[in-house]
């Protein structure tokens, strides 16, 4: 009887959430572009979801909800407890709550606490699925039927923007530069946006999300075979870093530079004590540009690459860049920055200064707006352009400026004589019908008759 | 007063041309409105075959525009900067075939639209080194003729042969640009309508000998006549009568091939 009881209540459990009634108190995205998602912005916005949620035979319960992956079942017991790894975490509850007319707030923030990021810059995976089980709990280990259980799966938590295009380039235009790139292959892209600097852009003030940037530095030197002794890069993440031991006395070639973080922390390559230096430490951002040709001159390393943006001193990509704070490859641009074009794919930008030297990136983004890091850096500066016109003016064409017609005599005839032509055209065309009419009597007018 | 008189000539020819008394554009017709009957008398097959009053031609062939012939230019702009050679062009025309004139052919008027562009590398001015940017011009020959074709050779022979002319009034907008916009030198916007004379000569191979039957079939279920291969000399004098200022000399003297249909 006691089983049957249990059984009894299990079942009649009721918590309902009418979906369409969902709403979100700062964020309000088109049904193409995720309402209901997380974006690194929403995050680390205050925006809550509002639950409008009824139930039925409480019977005492309380009323909790919890988040797990897509295949977390939070219904079981033993998901809801187990700690490592954690399956399901409950966001909310256990809340004593009235039969009618509850709203239950669940913060973004929360959710995404749910998953375990503790940090929105964290994230380091693309669109975590999550499941919130909404459901009316007494014991913690009781096994909750499922059909009594409302679950929520169409929130994605997705933080990271998508990857950079690659290969980008400028062409010089007039007033303008051609930009040109290889779109990325990530699959979640809804376009890209090319950002441009002359040096007088801010460095970002907003924390960044994603792997890589600020906080951390760039990625470290690529691989090195030297003997060197002189270890100057303690880049943690990227690269591979601290290289593998290295031979006996040999001198090698110092590894590639890696991508520069956004204190231009670059990871760079050593140089051997006796052979030829590490080449390059051109992948830091405003610190490795030294060509490692003897034993001990290294690049300088990401060591320092903790510093928070504001201090930036900037970045050039190389001869002829301006130095900019504003786009810095790996870097994900200020959201208040307005110096972009938004775009589907390669394109131009308009504008600018002839003479002015530019650092151009280009960033993806995805549906939810989330803006990736920035790609390689390309430079160019506008110069005025001699195009066939110009050159044809220039060499004493006179033609142009549009229709040159009206105000020409022979212009004037001329046009009479194409209207001539189409009135005698139009006379042709009226005739036609009289003529075949004609043609017509005569074929049925009997030949005597004529 | 050549000039005008020229023009004059060629106006009264066309007008006349077009004007022609006899609407003959349906070879049905002939006997019932003819006087020479008896000469005239269709063929079996043309009895058979749909009326015939329009030609379409599809036309292709280089167009290497004459904008270096232009009176006063120091140099050769366009050979500089899009280099030797023709670009492609491609049109169409549309004639009316409103009279026949006996033992020649049918004549009325016609009338032509094409495209051709052409782009090169635009250059940086300072050091006349490639930019990013692209130049282009863009040229759309358009004429309003009075067309002969000298069908009746093949009529009454069997030759499958139609020699042809055109004689009317060319005209083509133009417009130049750059791959980041119309073209502007000096608050002058790089485009306009430049017209004159326009003329063509050229020979129709008529096809339907080398397959009556689809020939037929092709009469009965689309309404084309006849179907030929032609080539033309074609020439669009596009120097403005001699305005001053002169109109940019984007006409041509080339050679067009194509298909033709009299339907």
């Amino acid at each position: 009887l006691a089983v049957l009881g249990w059984s009894s209540e299990a079942s009649a459990q009721n918590v309902n959430v009418v979906q369409a009634q969902i709403t979100r108190t700062l964020v309000s995205r088109d049904q193409a572009s995720g309402p209901y998602d997380i974006s690194y912005a929403d995050c680390l916005s205050k925006d809550e979801f509002q639950f409008p949620v009824t139930v039925a035979n409480l019977l005492g319960r309380n009323l909790e909800v919890w988040l797990g992956n897509t295949s977390a079942d939070c219904t079981q017991s033993l998901q809801r407890q187990q700690i490592n790894p954690v399956v399901c975490r409950r966001i909310f509850g256990p809340a004593t709550v009235a039969q009618t007319g509850l709203q239950v707030s669940i913060g973004d923030r929360a959710i995404v606490d749910g998953l375990g990021i503790t940090n929105c810059e964290d994230a380091a995976q693309l669109g975590n699925n999550v499941s919130l089980f909404f459901m009316l709990v007494g014991d913690p280990a009781e096994n909750l039927d499922p059909s009594n259980v409302w679950k929520w799966t169409g929130t994605i938590v997705d933080l990271v923007g998508p990857l950079p295009p690659t290969g980008v380039s400028v062409g010089v235009g007039d007033a303008a530069l051609l930009v040109d790139f290889t779109k990325s292959d990530a699959t979640d892209i809804i376009g890209y946006r090319i950002y441009w600097d002359d040096g007088t852009g801010p460095a970002p003030t907003t924390p960044q999300p994603g792997q890589g940037s600020i906080v951390n530095g760039g990625a470290g030197g690529g691989t090195s075979t030297t003997t060197t002794t002189d270890t100057t890069t303690t880049t943690t993440l990227g690269g591979s870093w601290p290289p593998p031991p290295p031979p006996a006395s040999d001198g090698g070639t110092g590894g590639a530079g890696g991508a520069g973080g956004a204190k231009g922390a670059g990871g760079t390559g050593t140089g051997g004590t006796t052979g030829a230096g590490g080449k390059t430490a051109a992948g830091g951002a405003d610190a490795g540009t030294k060509d490692g040709g003897t034993s001990s001159d290294a690049g300088a390393g990401g060591s320092s690459a903790t510093s928070t943006a504001t201090d930036d001193a900037g970045v050039s990509a190389g001869p002829g860049c301006p130095v900019s704070k504003a786009v810095v490859q790996g870097r994900v641009p200020d959201p208040g920055y307005a110096n972009f074009s938004q775009q589907a794919g390669p394109s131009t930008i308009t504008g600018l200064t002839n003479g002015t030297a530019y650092a151009v990136g280009v960033v993806a983004y995805d549906k939810v707006g989330n803006v990736g890091q920035m790609s390689n850096v390309a430079c160019g500066t506008p110069q005025p352009i001699s195009d066939f016109f110009a050159i044809y003016r220039a060499e004493g064409g006179r033609a142009g400026g549009g229709c040159e017609v009206a105000p020409s005599r022979d212009g004037a005839l001329a046009f009479t004589l194409a209207g001539a032509a189409l009135l005698g055209l139009g006379l042709v065309v009226r005739r036609a019908p009289r003529s075949r009419a004609r043609t017509s009597s005569r074929a049925k007018t009997p030949r005597g008759s004529r | 007063m050549n000039r005008s008189r020229t023009l004059s000539t060629a106006a009264a020819l066309g007008l006349l041309a077009m004007a022609w008394p006899r609407a003959a554009s349906a070879q049905a017709s002939l006997a019932l409105d003819t006087d020479w009957r008896r000469t005239e008398r269709p063929t079996r097959s043309e009895k058979m075959a749909s009326p015939q009053s329009i030609a379409f031609e599809a036309r292709f062939g280089p167009y290497s525009p004459q904008i270096d012939t232009e009176p006063g230019l120091r140099g050769k702009p366009y050979e500089e900067v899009f280099g030797g050679g023709a670009q492609f062009y491609f049109g169409f025309e549309l004639d009316w075939q409103a009279a026949r004139i006996p033992w020649l052919g049918v004549i009325g008027p016609g009338l032509g639209w094409g495209y051709t562009h052409r782009s090169a590398t635009a250059k940086v001015t300072a050091t006349g080194q490639d930019s990013g940017e692209s130049t282009s011009i863009t040229i759309f020959p358009m004429y309003v003729s009075a067309v002969l074709r000298a069908d009746e050779l093949m009529r009454r022979t069997g030759v499958p042969f139609v020699p042809y002319g055109k004689l009317g009034f060319g005209f083509a907008s133009w417009n130049t640009g750059t791959s980041a916009g119309a073209s502007v030198s000096n608050g002058v916007a790089g485009n306009g309508l430049s017209y004159g004379l326009e003329w063509a000569l050229g020979g129709m191979l008529c096809l339907n000998e080398l397959d009556e039957r689809s020939a037929a079939s092709l009469d009965q279920t689309a309404g084309v006549n006849h179907v030929y291969l032609y080539g033309e000399w074609w020439r669009m004098a596009l120097d403005g009568f001699g305005k001053d200022p002169p109109v940019m000399r984007v006409g041509t003297s080339t050679f067009t091939l194509g298909i033709a249909f009299d339907m």
